[in-house]
Parts: C-alpha cells; structure tokens; sequence
C-alpha cells in the first residue's frame, strides 16, 4: 500500500525505538523528566525562545495558543483555510471560546491588508469581540504546502506589537519550510509571539509538538494544559524520540521537496487532473479532478483497491504527501494507479456510447 | 533534577523497566487517530473485556478521561456534577467548569465514600428551569485523598440505582479500580456494570509511563472521540505507549497484592508512633494519609525534613501527609521511611527537651 494521505503516518526506525529505550524519564507533570526537560532546553536554544512545553498533539499546542493569548469573546484573525479554522474551529470556539473571523486571501497567505480589512470589518465598540490573536501558518497545509514568506510574517509581526495583538504561527510544517528556504528556525520564532512546531509529521517521530513563546504565555499554557489532560507523567521516551528525529531526520525532509516535485510533474501528464497549485515548495501535491468521473468517494476508492492512499481535502481535490516512506518507484506506481483508474473510465465510457 | 532515593510522593513515579521499554520499543504502530495503531486496537479490546464495556477509547491521561466524559454526559452549561469533596477532578483541576461548563456539587462522604441517602435530595430535587440539573454522579474508585478507600459494590449499586433512577448519569475515576479489584475480589467489570462511563489509568500501579482508556457504550464512545480531538488527546503512533499499558497488564497486575501489603505493613508501623495518628485498619490499598499531631512538626515540616533526607512524600495540608507505595518500592524502603519518619520527630521532640 502506498500511503500517501499524510506525513503523520510515518512510523519510528530502528534506531530512533533503541534511542527511546535509554532515555531517562520523570514526572513531567511536575517538571521533573529529563528527557523532557532537554528537549524544551534544545528547543528553547534551537528558536531562541524564553520558554518551551511539550505536548500530546499539535492540535493541543494550537489549543494552549489561543487559550493563552485570549479571553473568551476575543477574536483572532485568521486565514479560512489554516488548520486552526478549516479543521480546528469548533474546538476553538467551544474550549478557548473565541470567534474565528476567517479571510480568504488570494494565495493562501494572510497578509497585512487582510488583517487590516478583518480588523475594519465590524464595529469595535468596547463591548463586541475584541481581536486579539492573529494566527498564521508554515508551511501551508490547505495550499499544498505553500511556504509563508518570512517577509510577510515580519510585517504582521510589526504591525501587531504594541497594539495588544499577538502573532502565533501553526508551525506544524516550519521545518519543511525551513528546509526548503534554508530560513534558520529562530529567524521565524523572532517575529512570532508563539509558535508551534509538530515532531510526528516530516522528522518521523511517533508523537508530540512543542510550543514556546514567553515564560509568561508559556505559564499560563501550562497550567491549561491540565484542564485539557495534558499532563501527563513519564513522557520522556516521547521526547527523546522527538530529539532523535530533530538531530537525525532534518535534513532528509530536502528528499520529500524533490520527490513532490517529480509526482507532480507526474501527475501533469494526465489530462484529467490539474494542480491546485503549480508550484511545489515544500512535501504535498494536491490535485483536482477535471472529468465526469462519478464521485471523489468512486475515485478515492478505485485508489485504495489499487494500493493507493490519498486524502481526501474537499469534493474533487485531493492531497497527496510525501513523507520518509515513499520512494520515486512509489510515486511512478501511484501516478501509473491514477492514469489507469481514468483508462478504465474512458474505456466503459467509450463501450456504453458504442453499445447505445 | 532532584532523584529522591525513596519516593512516596505518587505512585505515578514509577521508572518503566527494561522489559517495559523493550517491549514498547518493539510495539507495532500505525496512526492511532485514524483508528489505525494495531497496539491501541489490542489494548482498548483487552479493556473492553476487562470492563464488560462496548467500546473504549485510548487517551493520555486520567484528566483528560474526567474532562471528556463529563463533556459527553453533560447536556447544557451549569449542569451539576456531584462528586465528593475530596474527589480527584474537583480538588486538582479546573476542568468542571473551565473545560466542562458544568458545576461540582460537593458530598461530604466519608474517606471519599457517601452514601445514595446523601445524594437523594439533589438528585429527586424537581427539575425546574431556574435550578441546576444533577446530571452525573461521579465516584472514585478508590479514593485518592480519601486513603485509598474501596467503594463496596453495595453503596455503588445503590447511588447508580438511585441515579439513574432520576436520569442521571453515573461516572467512575477508575484511577485505582484495579486496585480495588485485587483486594476485593471482585471483577472490574463487576464494578464498572452500573457506570456509564469508567476508566482505567496505566501510569499509575501498572508503571507504564504514560495511558488510560476511557470505555462505554459506543454512541457515548463515539462522541468521546469528537472531544477527544478537541482536547488534543488525538495521537499519531501511540501503539508504542499502548504497549507499555499491556506489558503492565500483563507483568505488573500480579504484583498490586505485594504493592498494597507494603502500605499496609507501613501503616501498621506508623500507628504506634505517638506523634501520628492513623488506623492501619482504613488501609486498604497503596494509599497512606496519616495525620500529624507533633508538638513542634507539622506536616509541612515533615515534608521538608523528610526530603532532605531522600525520602519524598505529599503534605496535603498542616496535619495530613500522604505516601504512596507502587513498584519500586521495597519492603526495606518502607523500613527506612518508618525509620527516618521516627527520627525526624524524635529529634526535634529531644531538642525542645534539652
């Protein structure tokens, strides 16, 4: 089975299981795990940040963001097609009870005259929704993993200093764009109030993000991090996995770039499918469906009878990602799978105009 | 970080062993939020069984379980959840109402234990629009800060009975159920029939690092998974924390009975020190709360006394100290808490004297 529906599927090498199998753990819910404690340390140094949290998931690290950042009633402006909205925004409303005013840009990219229309878009009188929070993505996961320029982060980041905004960017991908653009990590963290970062997705590890901002923010995380659950006790062989994949598995993620680049240009050769987005930056091809074919679930489970996975982003679009699993012979095979899937259709389309 | 030669202070400070970690480095994995992780499969089918549930759900850690399944259970913001005044959720975390919306309605039970007669007036209170609904009744088995006190099956089938009665729900923190289970004898599902909703924690007795599964009917299991996403709990390759769950079902289970002979050999050694007080007949399981009654000491003080000499415990308050016995605790560290805690007292009561 090719896998290609995302780069969380990946699953931890030998080597990264047996680096796991010495590490030294504690109570993290009281600070007290070492392996915990020196990954938040190498990121803190890593980003140049006051302050770091481990968590469960990146939906939490994204979740403690907005908790931290906001008061119930607060807004936080955002691009419609970031995670935090697209995917996350019930959650967000229901647990940091803030209300999503999503844009839709041009690009994808959410840039200043995006936040200065969302901010001149109601009246603000003192008693209505308050934006407080603009939440930004790198790389971009609804734009096949478009990179977020660090120009335009630096200008949002300008803009809301002293004006009681603060700036968090879903970093669930940063290190792709990091490798694609050889930006240095804390050169994004700098001009971020908060930012996250995702260790189970393109590094390969089996689980957790980081969070990290100031010691403040970071406290007031902590401490909903509980309300959540969190807080967990020995995680430090979850950490130390996390450190593994940072000092190992960094630099490999240049092969996933190169490897999307040849799927897509594979998949261009088939008349039936356009790109959503011509450029490829970063790990994710995602593709529309251009023919009379029945329906996304008919194609999406011709793919899976065929040994393939993709995911399925909204009716007629699909997103494929490329992840430490796959091969170029992976790809020739998914792109041959897709090609001959529109055959067969053509082929029966065909027979029943002959036969009628 | 400080590494305390003896540490009572939770039985959540359990190092995974070799074998352990062995076998969860060796687990087989897949994407545990897509249902995918083979691991967490065998596990929540393993708890499933083990509780006479339908259907369960793998999650990191025993609060986030409370959050979700008060989340579920409860239907409108206010609604009341009645626990006990020392219980768990209510006592160390904002949850009920900072993530629930709901509010605890507090019983004064004994050792975390009340009866359904205490609980009668709330629950049959006629529902009217300007008064908070009881919605869930949520016990613990045992009682964390009630000393680990066992809920006899008899008091949990007539506070679910006079519950559900009313339509009201019924929770168990089942942090410690299984703790229960080998004192008692009687099955863990045999306690978790009359719940909606129960839970089992793996970092505790168990001494697997990290994991606990929440179980139920399915529909309440379902939307467990809607909050469970939300609350951040959902986890890529868990199977290797599942692992850790299993090897502690497996290998560690048999030794909870050694686990609990050690508190309450402990106990029994503590009650004829003249300066505490406690009944090693209300030892039930692992948990120790012995009140403090020294002339110069409080518990605070014994806390601090006791940590400089390598030994951690929990102050809970002026006069109550709390200790945990779990896996790796010996019957000669137990010898050497009573020893030191002796001291300590003894010491102090000398210097006032000369």
């Amino acid at each position: 089975m090719i896998d290609l529906r995302s780069d969380t599927v990946t699953k931890p090498c030998d080597q990264m299981r047996a680096y796991m199998l010495q590490a030294p753990v504690g109570d993290d819910a009281y600070q007290e795990d070492e392996s915990v404690n020196l990954l938040q340390d190498y990121c803190k140094s890593l980003f140049q940040v006051e302050d770091a949290l481990f968590v469960t998931s990146g939906m939490m690290a994204n979740r403690l963001a907005f908790m931290s950042q906001t008061s119930p009633g607060d807004e936080v402006i955002t691009e419609y097609s970031y995670h935090v909205n697209f995917f996350d925004s019930a959650p967000m409303s229901a647990i940091a009870g803030i209300v999503m005013n999503p844009r839709h840009s041009i690009d994808g990219i959410l840039r200043l005259q995006d936040v200065e229309q969302a901010l001149d878009s109601k009246q603000r009188y003192d008693y209505f929704a308050q934006p407080k929070l603009i939440s930004v993505e790198n790389s971009i996961n609804g734009w096949a993993g478009k990179i977020f320029p660090l120009e335009t982060l630096k200008s949002l980041y300008n803009f809301t200093q002293g004006k009681g905004l603060s700036l968090h960017l879903d970093g669930a991908r940063l290190f792709n764009a990091h490798i694609a653009t050889d930006i240095a990590l804390h050169e994004y963290a700098k001009h971020t109030n908060t930012l996250s970062v995702c260790f189970s997705k393109g590094l390969g590890a089996p689980y957790g993000s980081m969070l990290m901002g100031t010691k403040e923010t970071i406290n007031k995380a902590r401490k909903y991090r509980i309300w959540l659950g969190g807080g967990v006790h020995q995680t430090g062989m979850q950490a130390a996995a996390a450190y593994y994949a940072l000092n190992h598995n960094l630099d490999r993620i240049a092969q996933d770039h190169q490897l999307a680049q040849y799927f897509a240009k594979l998949l261009l050769k088939i008349p039936d499918i356009s790109l959503h987005d011509d450029t490829i930056e970063t790990n994710m091809v995602q593709f529309r469906l251009n023919c009379s074919i029945k329906s996304s679930a008919y194609f999406l489970d011709q793919c899976t009878k065929n040994g393939l996975l993709l995911f399925p982003w909204v009716p007629g679009v699909f997103r494929a990602v490329i992840h430490k699993h796959i091969t170029r012979q992976d790809l020739e095979q998914a792109a041959l799978i897709i090609q001959n899937i529109f055959s067969e259709i053509e082929a029966s389309l065909t027979s029943n105009r002959n036969s009628a | 970080m400080i590494k305390f030669e003896i540490d009572l202070f939770s039985d959540t400070n359990t190092n995974p062993s070799l074998e352990m970690r062995q076998a969860m480095c060796a687990a087989e994995v897949g994407n545990e939020v897509a249902g995918e992780d083979p691991t967490v499969n065998k596990l929540i089918e393993t708890v499933c069984d083990l509780l006479g549930k339908e259907a369960a759900i793998f999650l990191p850690s025993g609060t986030m379980c409370n959050g979700i399944a008060y989340r579920v259970l409860c239907q409108r913001p206010g609604d009341l959840i009645i626990l006990d005044k020392t219980a768990h959720p209510f006592i160390k975390s904002s949850l009920i109402s900072g993530l629930a919306q709901a509010q605890p309605y507090c019983v004064e039970g004994k050792r975390g234990i009340f009866s359904a007669k205490q609980i009668e007036s709330i629950i049959s209170a006629p529902r009217r629009y300007n008064i908070s609904c009881p919605r869930v009744v949520s016990i613990e088995q045992t009682t964390n800060f009630g000393g680990g006190a066992i809920w006899p099956l008899k008091t949990i089938e007539e506070v679910c009975s006079l519950a559900h009665h009313y339509g009201v729900y019924t929770h168990m923190d089942g942090a410690h159920l299984l703790n229960a289970v080998v004192e008692t004898g009687i099955s863990a599902a045999e306690y978790s029939s009359q719940f909606d909703s129960v839970w089992i924690d793996f970092s505790k007795s168990l001494g697997a690092p990290i994991g606990t599964v929440l179980a139920g009917s399915r529909a309440f299991i379902d939307e467990a998974w809607y909050y469970k996403f939300q609350q951040g709990g959902g986890l890529h390759q868990a199977g290797i924390l599942a692992a850790g769950c299993l090897y502690g079902l497996q290998h560690h289970y048999q030794r909870l009975p050694e686990i609990h002979s050690y508190a309450k050999q402990l106990a029994k050694l503590l009650s004829d020190v003249p300066f505490l007080k406690i009944d090693p007949d209300e030892v039930q399981t692992n948990i120790i709360i012995v009140e403090v009654n020294h002339l110069q000491l409080s518990a605070l003080h014994f806390e601090q006394a006791l940590r400089e000499r390598g030994i951690r415990v929990l102050a809970l308050d002026e006069t109550h100290i709390r200790m945990m016995t779990h896996l790796d605790i010996s019957l000669s560290d137990i010898r050497m808490v009573f020893t030191t805690i002796c001291e300590v007292g003894e010491e102090k009561l000398i210097t006032k004297a000369i």
